[in-house]
């Protein structure tokens, strides 16, 4: 058969001059071959540049500069009683008393007072949020910072708490979270100012943890 | 296949890549030339040809030099990847309409004794040859082009594109027919 394959394969070789001659005119009438072609090949056969190596030191040297300075950065707003990591807030009236209930997922740093209150805080099961649950009592005026596991914790402040301000302050505190059995807020009684404005009244306190 | 190809082909293997250069100087002509004759578009054929070279890199080591020669399984990978760019086009390409049964009537001996005219070979008859073979469908023009420009074997033939020796052959004596009988027209 291969022998067959061959003699049809010469003999229309030696006849077909004039099919031979139109192929050569195609040819000859095709586009050129694009110059750079072969090196396109080349460059696109070569191996993938390595990852430069130099960078990873670089990027660990970036890294480091920017977690110190957030560092640095968490420093200072803990000595200005900034910390705030609140994640959600909550709010139930009950028999025209605010309930706030706040979530922290980490340090109890922010706690907001309505209608100067006592305020509880309370780990929950997983101890990881805590859960800071007000009820409804006494002054706008005195304000004292308990820990029933430390004695002297005690801190007292007075906040000029009116209808018409809700009114800011900041408490400091070296006890950790984990170290409140209960921790508590007391205020004295000003029924004059409560009778009137119970619900308008808001001081917002911060409780900074700086142990 | 030259020894000294499959030299070439052992040492880029080992990881001698610049002597794939070698083998692109020696067939990239050629291979641009299939591409082109199979989807006739300048651009592509310089694409598929580009590829078809990264293909046959990446796949060197499965190339069995026993099997047949670099540039006939070149040829196929090009021929493969200009199919598939065909297919994807599901471009229909112009053809002269002539079914198998019209060329079939043509008598083999009056083709031969057509193409074989040597003496009256003038530039106009070759000219509108030319065009006759454009407007064959693609296969059949590369058929042509891989048999009687770059003198492959009809075996070779079969294996780039896939098919039996027997099947190139009669393709090929029914393709030689039909720019004749454009030529009678």
């Amino acid at each position: 058969m291969e022998e067959e394959y061959k003699q049809y394969e010469e003999r229309l070789r030696s006849h077909d001059h004039l099919l031979h001659e139109a192929l050569k005119l195609r040819e000859s009438l095709q586009p050129p071959m694009p110059d750079g072609l072969e090196d396109d090949i080349m460059r696109r056969i070569a191996p993938k540049r390595r990852r430069v190596f130099w960078l990873y030191p670089a990027a660990a040297v970036a890294a480091a500069v920017i977690v110190g300075v957030l560092m640095l950065s968490n420093i200072f707003d803990k000595s200005e009683s900034t910390v705030n990591n609140v994640a959600s807030v909550t709010t139930v009236k009950t028999n025209n008393v605010a309930i706030h209930k706040k979530k922290v997922t980490a340090k109890p740093t922010q706690i907001e007072l309505a209608d100067n209150q006592l305020i509880r805080q309370t780990p929950n099961s997983q101890g990881k949020s805590r859960q800071y649950k007000s009820m409804a009592k006494v002054s706008p005026r005195k304000v004292m910072i308990h820990n029933t596991r430390q004695e002297n914790s005690k801190t007292d402040t007075h906040i000029p708490v009116t209808a018409e301000s809700p009114h800011r302050e900041t408490f400091h505190t070296t006890s950790k979270p984990a170290d409140f059995e209960t921790m508590f807020i007391e205020t004295a009684p000003d029924n004059n100012v409560l009778a009137a404005n119970r619900d308008r009244m808001t001081a917002e306190m911060i409780i900074n943890t700086s142990y | 296949m030259e020894a000294g190809e499959t030299e070439i082909i052992n040492r880029i293997i080992g990881g001698e890549r610049e002597l794939f250069r070698h083998l692109v100087r020696l067939y990239d002509g050629m291979v641009f030339s299939l591409a082109f004759e199979v989807c006739g578009d300048e651009d592509i054929a310089c694409d598929i040809t580009q590829e078809a070279f990264i293909r046959a890199y990446n796949h060197l080591a499965d190339y069995d030099t026993k099997k047949g020669r670099f540039s006939t399984w070149l040829y196929a990978i090009a021929y493969n990847l200009a199919k598939m760019y065909l297919r994807r086009r599901r471009q229909q390409p112009l053809t002269l309409p002539m079914g198998d049964e019209i060329v079939g009537n043509i008598d083999d001996d009056a083709v031969d004794e057509f193409f074989k005219d040597e003496a009256d070979a003038q530039e106009e008859k070759i000219t509108r040859l030319a065009e006759a073979v454009d407007k064959l469908p693609p296969d059949d023009r590369l058929i042509l082009t891989l048999f009687y420009r770059d003198d492959l074997s009809l075996a070779q033939i079969a294996e780039v594109m896939g098919a039996r020796a027997g099947t190139i052959a009669t393709r090929l004596s029914r393709i030689r027919k039909r720019p004749y009988k454009f030529m009678q027209e």
